[in-house]
């Protein structure tokens, strides 16, 4: 009996089982599956050799709304001949050197897996607009692409550093940043971070740049954006660090002071009041972001950013100094003040401070900065701005001091010009800083970047060092 | 026992039942199968036309564009415009989404008008001027296929071109019919279509038909932009006058013999013919637009093309005068004394000028501009002066003191901010005012 029930049920499984096998139609060719499809090009074949195959990255560049972060703006498409140039930078100056410090399957298993390319920004209705996105680091959208020019470094470092910052937040999300980090700066991330721009604070243009720059920088954060919140500092801080280098870090650093209006405070001897809590944050940002990356992965940051640093600058290469510096080209001044500098060499600040000795002791007055002019030809400009330690804050004095110049391929010649112009402030202190114009006189100088002495500086710090003795030299912001 | 045999044939009717089938089959076949057949035939469509497809562009802002387009079976198309009639390359491919759709994947001169960046080709920030490059298709016969933009809403005609010279007028097709239409020297243009009168009015610039017709006492004005396709004028909305529907106007010609315009609209035959007055004058407009004058920003209002006259447009040559940009008619407090008057702006004001009778006397709908004095060098050869010559005779009918000179005022905006002045004595001369 027993066993006729179990034949009987098996008997009744079958009939269940083979009576309801419906066959459905899964043959159709479901239109759209399996993605977009058109006539390969050769754009399509550099993606699948350059990306697609070593690290599975799709990289899409056709119009496809559905892969915008926000859908609903009037964005466009990227221009199909900068595709190549935008995406060959891109792993030059971010895969490559990720790879060359931490393998490539370091990259193979973080990277995102998706860059979505497309030609303008997209407008946000607070004013600002939006440069890129990255989703769970899934996906990597990149936006304003058509002004894309690889001469172009601000831009080319503009996309570079959205790169680096999304991959940040890859990094950051799979391992996240000890919890000291978000302590630095606690009270001061707002989500108003866009109201900070250039114009937004004084109509006076000095006044305004200074009044911004302490609105972020001066409060211990790296850019506007990095006061969004903390996951955003973190991978701020990480991005600039990796795409803007060393230099520009510390100059960063080096830079902030306590200001009082449009000057910056100073003892009764013109010794600048440091900002010494903002630099303090910055340095501990810093500090933080290259343990983490050390613990964390296991990667030395200043490898990855001297590698980094390295493939921008053989993307986009800095013409040498010489060929900028001078009448009607990029730059024309450069600007020496040892308080805001370091690095400069002894045997300058030995001059540029016996000088100053003797303008305290002989004149009462002291020298705040120096700056070399180039603007016209044939000619070096020293002009040295001089203060009254008992007057109120100010602009100060100028002295201008002409040296008469040839220069040959950048080995500039100086000869303290005789007769000199008339310039009154000039002959009150010329007998005060001996050392001073004598450390130009008659000297034969190389113009050039200092990046050997100050690494990643160029762009930053233009010098000029001495020909008999490379151990002399100066350098300042341009 | 019995309970258990009764529980199996529950079980078989149930096995059985639950075995149903619902056999109904889409009668129209498989919907996917249908998709990739409508992409495919939409794909051979564009391929198919040996000289290309002339395509017809309405903005959301509705600014008119022409193309010439040209696609290939790799996914590339070629267009011009004629906004920047240099044939470019860039690509195209037709994907099913809400509904089959035609996109243009990749940067070409057809998204210059949707950049949200204002600074590469104009128009407003953030949404340039409100064109698409994603187009659903709405409809296609064989020659014709029209298309909605899926995300501004532009609208999108493609007409296949029959000939290369067809595709090579056809940027100059507006300005064609804009010429067929100054044949007509008269500033109001009259036809009839259904029986009912109407006034034409044809703007070439923004591309812009309008009917005004009498709906009682009422002067009742529908309006549509309009694209040109050889002598058709195409409307991009239907217009409907009285009981009939007008959607476009073919074969569209001057008629040197009898002077005038003629068109067909659905099949039946119409003239436009010239007309010396309005269908209804608004008489309380000349005294707005007066009114409004000190209203408006420097207290004036200006034009941007001077004076049409006797079929010419700017008659008086201001396009001659060195950095010329508005012609003002200026109130007293412009002159710094009691009179209004006529001047120009070039890098400023500029003399000569002239000064009307003020204030000017509005009669029943009338403005009579009357010449009370003039200032500065008339004579001579220099531009301004022979414009501002020119600009005299015309606005107070001479150059002597106490001329006059009658003009219709015709608002052409809602708002009232915009107003066109029209010689009352035969309707051949005209000018536009808008504040500055």
């Amino acid at each position: 009996m027993k066993k006729k029930l179990v034949i009987s049920i098996v008997a009744l499984a079958t009939i269940f089982l083979a009576g309801c096998s419906k066959k459905d139609d899964l043959s159709a060719n479901i239109v759209g599956l399996g993605g977009d499809t058109w006539a390969k090009g050769p754009i399509d074949e550099w993606i699948a050799t350059n990306y697609t195959t070593p690290y599975n990255i799709e990289v899409k560049y056709k119009w496809d709304r559905s892969e915008l972060g926000e859908f609903y703006k009037n964005v466009v498409p990227v221009k199909e001949e900068l595709v190549i140039p935008i995406m060959s930078i891109i792993k030059k100056t971010w895969i490559e050197p990720y790879a060359a410090v931490k393998g490539e399957d370091f990259m193979k298993t973080y990277c995102q897996k998706q860059f979505y390319l497309a030609g303008s920004p997209s407008y946000n209705s607070n004013g600002t607009i939006t440069l890129g996105t990255a989703e769970s680091g899934r996906k990597i959208v990149l936006l304003d692409l058509n002004t894309f020019n690889p001469a172009n470094k601000p831009a080319v470092k503009q996309i570079l550093h959205t790169m680096h910052h999304e991959f940040g937040h890859i990094l950051n999300q799979n391992i996240a940043v000890t919890s000291d980090y978000q302590r630095i700066t606690p009270s001061d991330y707002t989500a108003t971070w866009f109201n900070i721009f250039r114009g937004a604070y004084s109509s006076t243009a000095a006044l305004d740049k200074i009044m911004y720059e302490a609105d972020f920088w001066g409060k211990g954060f790296i850019t506007p954006y990095s006061r969004s919140n903390k996951d955003d500092d973190f991978v701020e801080t990480l991005s600039t660090l990796l795409e803007g280098g060393q230099a520009n870090f510390d100059n960063i650093v080096n830079n902030l002071f306590i200001y009082d209006g449009l000057y910056i405070k100073r003892n009764g001897k013109g010794v600048y009041e440091q900002n010494t809590d903002a630099r303090t944050k910055l340095v501990k940002k810093k500090t933080i972001v290259i343990s983490y990356l050390k613990n964390a992965w296991g990667i030395d940051l200043t490898d990855l950013q001297t590698r980094t640093q390295a493939a921008i600058e053989a993307q986009s290469p800095t013409p040498d100094f010489n060929s900028l510096l001078g009448p009607a080209k990029t730059y024309g001044t450069i600007t020496v003040n040892p308080q805001k500098l370091t690095g400069l060499s002894t045997k300058f600040l030995t001059a540029y401070n016996t000088a100053n000795t003797g303008m305290q002791g002989g004149m009462g007055l002291y020298i705040d900065n120096i700056s070399l002019i180039f603007t016209t030809a044939n000619r070096m400009i020293l002009r040295v701005n001089f203060m009254d330690p008992t007057a109120a804050l100010g602009a100060g004095f100028n002295a201008d001091f002409n040296y008469t110049t040839t220069n040959v391929n950048g080995l500039l010649t100086l000869t303290y010009t005789n007769p000199q112009p008339t310039n009154a402030n000039a002959r009150v202190i010329e007998a005060s800083i001996p050392t001073l114009l004598t450390y130009f006189n008659g000297q034969q100088f190389n113009v050039r970047w200092v990046d050997d002495i100050v690494p990643q500086s160029k762009s930053i710090f233009g010098g000029l060092v001495k020909a008999t003795d490379p151990t002399s030299y100066l350098f300042g912001t341009l | 026992m019995m309970k258990k045999h009764l529980l199996y044939i529950f079980l078989f009717a149930l096995a059985f039942g639950s075995c149903k089938k619902d056999s109904t089959e889409p009668i129209i076949g498989n919907v996917d199968e249908r998709l990739s057949a409508a992409l495919a035939e939409y794909q051979t469509q564009l391929i198919g036309a040996q000289f290309g497809w002339k395509g017809y562009l309405l903005t959301d802002n509705e600014t008119p564009a022409t193309f010439l387009f040209s696609f290939t079976d790799k996914n590339r198309t070629t267009m011009a415009a004629d906004y920047s009639p240099a044939p470019a390359e860039s690509s195209y491919r037709l994907k099913a989404l809400q509904r089959p759709t035609l996109l243009f994947d990749s940067y070409s001169t057809l998204h210059l008008i949707a950049d949200p960046t204002s600074s590469v080709f104009g128009g407003s920030t953030a949404t340039g001027y409100s064109s698409d490059f994603e187009f659903a298709f709405l409809s296609a016969s064989a020659d014709t296929i029209k298309l909605e933009g899926t995300f501004n809403k532009s609208k999108l005609i493609l007409v296949r071109s029959k000939s290369a010279e067809e595709s090579a007028a056809i940027f100059t097709s507006v300005q064609n019919i804009s010429a067929v239409a100054s044949k007509l020297r008269t500033y109001f243009k009259r036809t009839t279509i259904g029986g009912i009168e109407c006034e034409v009015k044809l703007d070439g610039n923004a591309q812009i038909l309008s009917f005004s017709y009498l709906d009682g006492a009422n002067l009742k004005t529908v309006s549509s932009n309009f694209y040109v396709s050889g002598t058709t004028i195409a409307l991009y909305s239907p217009l409907v006058v009285g009981t009939a529907t007008i959607t476009k106007l073919d074969g569209v010609s001057f008629d040197a013999a009898s002077g005038f315009i003629n068109a067909s609209v659905s099949g039946a035959q119409i003239q436009i013919k010239e007309a010396i007055a309005p269908l209804k004058l608004d008489v309380n407009a000349a005294q707005r637009w007066y009114d409004q004058k000190i209203i408006n920003f420097n207290d004036c209002w200006v034009s941007d093309r001077a004076f049409h006259a006797n079929g010419v447009d700017d008659f008086c040559n201001f396009r001659n005068v060195p950095s010329y940009q508005t012609l003002w008619y200026a109130g007293a407090s412009v002159f710094g004394g009691a009179n209004d008057g006529m001047i120009t702006f070039t890098t400023g004001l500029a003399a000569p000028y002239t000064f009307s009778v003020t204030p000017v006397v509005i009669n029943a709908g009338k403005a009579r501009f009357t010449l009370a004095a003039s200032a500065g060098t008339f004579t001579g050869s220099t531009p301004i002066a022979l414009a501002m010559s020119a600009a005299r005779n015309l606005l107070y009918g001479g150059a002597a003191n106490g001329s006059s000179q009658d003009w219709y005022l015709i608002p052409t905006s809602d708002d009232g901010k915009k107003y066109d002045m029209v010689r009352v004595s035969d309707a051949q001369a005209w000018i536009s005012w808008r504040p500055r």
